[in-house]
Formats: structure tokens, C-alpha cells, sequence
């Protein structure tokens, strides 16, 4: 039977496949794309053109690793499979590469009695890691067509369109305990569009339970089948779902070695394959990152921090742009005022020379936007530009390097030990590590996770304890500038670390259920292009001067409100129990802290100044970094918060992590007050 | 969520109108390996930060950023074609 006697086609394999691209090449058409009814889950359907007049519905389904479903993805597949018509047809799409992996769906498959075809995609990509397959012995083990494709380049989809959908067979046994269940199941179970010992199997492995097929069974015949699951636990002693899939991957293996044969071997690359085997170690790979982020703090702290802050600072906004702008104001908008004069160069502040008019007075206002101590230029520019800009652009290079070198997705596995501790699903990692490049984004990212719960505690950590790359690169400079150095940085990744690890320890109590394996296809370590990285670089900044420095206009015009109706003031006076007794601060703080309502960096940068006018003690300043670290990233996170989740639960979170904020923020200052030969 | 797809490419509401669907040149994830065109950005409606600057393309996988041109460069490859 070929495709164009199927009423239905459905693809279906395991996540990372290039599911979605065969898809895309069947369907020639316009398609459209919805969720799946009371789930969060993306369906999208198309049709595939058979003749002028006719096609058919083709349905692309999540990626699975099983159908007995452990996530809302797979149940969803597991629901479609089973609402399938008869006629209905299955294209399932291999990774070649995971062949087992793929043969485990397979095997499921042919339980289920489905018809179809099998797509042995990245079938390049095998050949070129040194992997041939038997395509026509593993045709004859199933009784289907296996189909070589490689989809990213269109290769074998007419192969595939016009394959032969026959019915998959493999007769796999099972334990004795469990065959014989499966015998006795069969006589009380309802009518279903698959094979009855695939849905006995199911019923033992997951109960009657999630499967819409028994809402109709009475509670006598639930009974049965749950004294029967009782029987075969203690029959085998053992996890009856557990001992299914450890049987289907046992049989998915043998299978796989039995038609999957290594030809060539890859080129050795010592020095690489031990660099790559100790960044995931549990020891060396630890040791490994200390080395990275050392580093990565005399690149981004040193050289940028340091060297290329003095010089735009400095050399530029300082004594160029600063002093240009200020004089072209004053002569743009006069009104009777002497300016400061610090280090040959003029500065915002001035002293009023004479009584100002009522036109003068709209002078001094638009000046004082545009040139003032809130002003858009001398503040908002001066911190954006000056001063983040170059430590983000070498702290994104720094990124670049790793990011190409292989190192992020190694970093995944390596924190997926520590974050299984707190007890945080090993998926939920990768979110975490994205939000070291911007938080927001990370945010969006955690749609990926299942369950409602795992996507809150992520979007909750990232916003309580994930420094993004601008706030990563200020806390740099700040640590530089205040001669903390390597040893500030330990310090306030170490409070870091403990207040989310703390938050974890919570989180796992608020998440009953198993883990999910963490999956990911790990790219070798390889040489990044020198043309790559600039470009990303570039992107990053790009992207970092369309985002940030708006909220930085936004923000100093806001604080240059609240200063010209006098509110500065009041509301240092308010927050003065919290900023000085509390975080032991200097009353100056409270604005700084205020700018953290805007941005982490921007309030960071505030801090930046304090210091280099000497006003915080090195004390002050990780008591003011750790508190701003901890406050919620930026605004659009904020919105992406309420968006992602409601705007109560938004605004809750948003509550804990200020209360977070401040309280480790104080806790920190009474510590180092204890301990004041940590530092000075 | 609700989209459209032409030919497997994803087109979404917030693409200009009058820009060109994105197109089909393959994007290989820098963090999980997997290889996929420009169309899927599956989550670009629900990104606050999806304005004229954005030039990620986000993993449908791990849904790593991954930084797709840089204007300042092909600003500047520009000049240097005007200029030749």
C-alpha cells in the first residue's frame, strides 16, 4: 500500500531526528500550526500532494523517547497514535547515527500493529562518523522499507514518498510473569484502534489509569486489571514498567549490533578527547571550570574591566564626549551656571551664578536631562557605553569562544550532577545555563520543560540567582575596580551558589515525580572560527544596544523626575532603615538600588560609581552585588514572568526574590562584620 | 499559538510584512548539535524582546540563541562592495 491509499499520515520519532524538516518536504503546502486540545503541546498538520486533485493530511507529533509517557509531549503522541484511524500510516524518522535509540520506538511500533514506513535520516552524517548499515537487513527484521535520507539536503524524500507502507511485525518477548499477564489482560480489555497486547502492555506498564480508551471500564473491571499489574509486580519483584522498557532497549540493542557495522574509525585526537572526557568529569570537570572562569575574569576583568573601561571612560566619554556635550548644551541652552571643572575636564555639576528667569529655568531643565547627574548623556550613555559596553563585548567574545569551542553543552552535563542535587530535573539545566547569556530569553527557553511546576522553579531561579552576560561583565568590573580581584568573585559565586542551592532544596520538595533524563547529542571540542566568533560578537553587542541602553534612557529619565520633584531625597530617607542599618550601605545607595528596579546592570554600574568615588568599602561592595544579583534581572523580564506564568504568581515570585534579595543582602553584611579579615 | 507554514518554513505575526519568509539554510545548534532551518522560531510570539535588532534564532531543541548576522558587518561588507 502506498501513501496515496493511506487516509492519514503521521510522523513520528524521537526529539532531535529532523522530524519537523521530513515533514516539511512531504508537505509541499500551506500548513497550520495549533496546540493540541487542553495541552500545551505543538501539533501542526499539512497536506501532502498526491495529484492535481487529491492529497492527504500528514501530522507532525512531538518527539518521543517511549509512549509510555513520562512528559506531556509524550503523552500527547501516545494519545494520537492510538486516536489513529486504521488506515491511517506511520513515518517513523531515525537518527542512523542513534539507531537503537530509534529502534526502541520501532519496537513499539510493531506492537502496536501500526503500518508505515522508516526514515533512516542523517544518513550522511553517519556515513561520515564511519557507521553502515544493513538497510536490507534491517528491512527484512521489521518486514517494512527502511528509507536512507538526509533530510537538511533533500536527499532520499522521493524514496521515502514513494516506499511501500506495509505492516511492521517483530514478535518481542517478555519475561514470563509479565507474557502471561499480557494473556490474561487481553480477554477484559476494551476495544482499541491497536493490537490488544500493545494496550495490555501499556495497562501494566502505566495502569488504566491516563488512558482515555478505559474512561468507559466499571470500577469491577479496573479491579482486575489492578490485581493483575499486583500479581505480575510480585511475581517479578520488580518496577513492571522498568522491566518492559529495559526489554524493549535490550532488544533495540541486539537489533541495532546486528545490522549497524563501524567501517572507519575516526581520525584519533588525543590531546581534544581528553580535554573532552575531563569537562565532564565530576572532579576535573569542576577544576576545569575554576580554570575557565579564571580566565575569563583576566580577559573580562582585567583586560576589559580595566584596561578598555579606563580608556572609553576615561579617555573618551570623560574628557571627549562628556565636555563636548556639556558645552554644546550650554550653548545650545544658556542660562547663568559654572560647571565643575575635575582633572582639566568639565563635569556635570555646577554652581548657579545669578537668579534664573522662567526661561531659563526650561534651560536648566533640558540641560540637566541632557547633561545633569541624572542626565541622558552623562549617565545613561556614560554607563551603557562606557562603561558595560566594553566588558560586555569582551565578556560576549569570551562566550563565543566557548560557545564554539563545545564547551556550553558540556557545562550542561557537568551542572546537570550538581542541579540533580537540589533536586532539579535534569532538562531544567540547560534553561539555567542560557540565562548567563540574557535571562529573559532563558525564560522563554523554559517552555521546553514538561510540567507546569519545572517551569516555574526555573523561571524562579533564573530570576533569583542566573546572572546574565551585562550583569556578569559589570560585577567584573566592579570587583576589579575595587581590588577584590579572583578572591571577590569566588566569594560571590560562592553566596550565589548557596542561596540556589537553597532555593533547589525547596524546589524539590515542591516537585513530587521522577526525573527526566537530560538528552543531548554533545558536539565534539573543536577550533572556533575566527570569523564566526566576531560575527557573534558583533550580533550580541548589536542586540545588547538595542535592548539595554533604551531601558538606561528610560530609567535615568525617571530618577531625573524623581530628583526635580524632590522625590531623590524622600526616598533615600525611606529606604534608609533597609539601606543603611540593614545592608549597611550608604544612604547614596538607595538610588542605586532603585535603578535595579530597571535593570541588575544598570543598578550594578550605579554602584560602579560609588566606589570609584570612594564610598564603599569592599564589605559595601559585595554586600551591594550580591543584593542587586539577586534582585529580578530587568523589566522585560519581569513582563516575560507575567506572561509565562500569570500575573499572580508573577508578582509573587517577583516578592520572594526582593525579600531574597535584601535578606541575603544583610545576612551577608552581619557575616562579613564577623569575619573581617575576609576582606577589608 | 498559531502560525503558518509554507514548504516547512514557519512564518509568524511578527515578521514585517513584506519581508521574505525566512529561508531554508540549515542552522546547526552550537549547544545541542541539532540542525534546523531558519523557520523554526516557534517561540518568537511569546519573546518580549523580538524587535528590529533580534537576530537570534532560537534551538526548537534546547532552545539555545543562536546569533544569526550582524548588521554592522554586512553594513560593512556593503561599503567595501560600493566601494570596489
Amino acid at each position: 500500500m502506498s501513501f496515496a491509499h493511506c487516509a492519514k499520515v503521521m510522523v513520528v520519532g524521537n526529539p532531535n531526528v529532523g522530524k519537523s524538516l521530513i515533514f516539511g518536504h512531504l508537505t509541499d503546502q500551506y500548513v497550520t500550526v495549533s496546540n493540541y486540545p487542553g495541552t500545551t503541546v505543538t501539533l501542526t498538520r499539512g497536506r501532502m500532494k498526491l495529484t492535481d486533485d487529491a492529497s492527504i493530511l500528514v501530522i507532525d507529533t512531538p518527539g518521543v523517547n517511549n509512549f509510555l509517557p513520562t512528559s506531556e509531549d509524550e503523552a500527547v503522541t501516545r494519545d494520537i497514535v492510538m486516536d489513529m484511524a486504521p488506515e491511517a500510516v506511520v513515518v517513523q524518522v531515525i537518527d542512523t547515527k542513534n539507531l537503537q535509540r530509534g529502534l526502541f520506538l520501532t519496537l513499539q511500533l510493531c506492537e502496536m500493529g501500526w503500518r508505515g514506513v522508516v526514515a533512516l535520516n542523517m544518513w550522511d552524517e553517519a556515513q561520515q562518523a564511519g557507521y553502515t548499515v544493513d538497510v536490507a537487513r534491517l528491512s527484512t527484521v521489521f518486514g517494512v522499507q527502511f528509507v536512507p535520507t538526509t533530510a537538511i539536503r533533500k536527499e532520499g524524500i522521493e524514496a521515502l514518498k514513494n516506499a511501500e507502507c506495509r505492516f511492521l511485525h517483530y514478535h518481542l518477548v517478555y519475561p514470563p510473569a509479565i507474557e502471561s499477564a499480557v494473556a490474561k489482560l487481553t480477554g477484559l480489555l476494551p476495544a482499541s484502534t491497536i493490537t490488544a497486547r500493545a494496550l495490555a502492555l501499556m495497562v501494566l506498564a502505566v495502569g488504566t489509569g491516563p488512558l482515555a480508551c478505559f474512561a468507559t471500564l466499571s470500577p469491577h473491571e479496573r479491579q482486575q486489571m489492578d490485581a493483575i499489574r499486583g500479581e505480575t509486580r510480585e511475581a517479578l519483584q520488580a518496577d513492571i514498567l522498568t522491566v518492559i522498557n529495559e526489554t524493549r532497549a535490550r532488544e533495540a540493542e541486539k537489533i541495532s549490533h546486528s545490522v549497524l557495522q563501524r567501517t572507519a574509525q575516526r581520525k584519533a585526537r588525543p590531546l581534544w578527547e581528553k580535554s573532552e572526557s575531563l569537562s565532564t568529569h565530576p572532579v576535573w570537570g569542576f577544576a576545569m571550570l575554576i580554570a575557565i572562569l579564571y580566565a575569563l575574569y583576566l580577559f573580562v576583568g582585567v583586560l576589559g574591566a580595566g584596561t578598555l573601561v579606563g580608556w572609553c571612560e576615561k579617555g573618551l566619554f570623560n574628557n571627549i564626549v562628556n565636555p563636548s556635550a556639556i558645552r554644546a548644551s550650554d550653548w545650545l541652552l544658556p542660562f547663568p551656571h559654572r560647571h565643575v571643572v575635575e582633572e582639566g575636564s568639565i563635569v556635570p555639576e555646577y554652581t548657579f551664578t545669578a537668579t534664573l528667569t522662567a526661561g531659563e529655568g526650561v534651560c536648566r531643565f533640558l540641560h540637566d536631562f541632557l547633561v545633569g547627574q541624572y542626565g541622558a548623556i552623562t549617565m545613561a550613555l556614560t554607563y551603557g557605553l562606557a562603561i558595560i559596553l566594553p566588558v560586555v563585548l569582551t565578556f560576549f567574545l569570551a562566550f563565543g569562544i566557548l560557545e564554539d569551542l563545545g564547551y556550553l553543552s558540556r557545562l550542561s552535563i557537568l551542572l546537570n550532577r550538581l542541579f540533580r542535587v537540589m533536586g532539579l530535573n535534569g532538562k531544567a539545566v540547560l534553561p539555567m545555563v542560557l540565562g548567563l547569556g540574557c535571562d529573559t530569553m532563558a525564560t522563554v527557553t523554559a517552555r521546553i520543560l514538561e510540567t507546569r511546576k519545572e517551569r516555574m522553579i526555573v523561571t524562579f531561579l533564573l530570576a533569583l540567582a542566573v546572572p546574565c552576560s551585562a550583569q556578569l561583565a559589570v560585577i567584573m568590573v566592579l570587583l576589579a575596580a575595587s581590588g577584590l580581584g579572583f578572591k571577590g568573585i569566588i566569594i560571590w559565586l560562592t553566596i550565589i551558589a548557596l542561596t540556589m542551592l537553597i532555593a533547589g532544596a525547596a524546589a524539590s520538595r515542591l516537585i513530587p515525580g521522577d526525573d527526566n533524563p537530560l538528552i543531548l547529542e554533545v558536539p565534539p571540542f573543536r577550533i572556533p572560527e575566527l570569523r564566526n566568533i566576531v560575527m557573534k560578537t558583533l550580533a550580541r553587542v548589536e542586540w545588547y544596544i538595542w535592548e539595554v541602553i533604551p531601558v538606561f534612557l528610560i530609567g535615568t529619565a525617571a530618577l531625573f523626575l524623581l530628583d526635580e520633584i524632590g522625590m531623590i531625597h524622600k526616598l533615600e530617607k525611606l529606604l534608609h532603615p533597609l539601606v543603611v542599618y540593614w545592608l549597611g550601605l550608604p544612604e547614596q545607595a538607595a538610588q542605586t538600588i532603585l535603578m535595579g528596579f530597571f535593570r541588575r546592570d544598570y543598578s550594578a554600574a550605579g554602584f560602579i560609581h560609588l566606589a570609584k568615588d570612594g564610598m564603599l568599602s569592599q564589605a559595601q561592595i559585595l554586600v551591594g552585588m550580591t543584593t542587586i544579583t539577586l534582585f529580578v534581572p530587568c523589566i522585560a523580564n519581569a513582563l516575560v514572568m507575567i506572561k509565562e506564568q500569570g500575573i499572580k504568581v508573577a508578582i509573587a515570585m517577583i516578592a520572594i526574590i526582593l525579600t531574597i534579595a535584601f535578606g541575603m543582602g544583610g545576612l551577608l553584611y552581619r557575616l562579613l562584620e564577623w569575619i573581617p579579615w575576609l576582606v577589608k | 499559538m498559531v502560525g503558518e507554514i509554507k514548504g516547512g518554513q514557519m512564518a509568524y505575526a511578527s515578521e514585517k510584512p513584506g519581508e521574505p519568509l525566512p529561508t531554508d539554510t540549515p542552522v546547526q545548534c552550537t549547544v545541542c548539535g541539532l540542525k534546523f532551518t531558519q523557520g523554526a522560531r516557534a517561540v518568537c510570539p511569546h519573546c518580549p524582546l523580538q524587535h528590529a535588532g533580534c537576530c537570534f534564532v532560537k534551538c526548537p531543541n534546547c532552545g539555545f540563541d543562536i546569533p544569526q548576522k550582524s548588521r554592522i558587518l554586512e553594513w560593512l561588507r556593503k561599503l567595501v562592495a560600493v566601494k570596489k
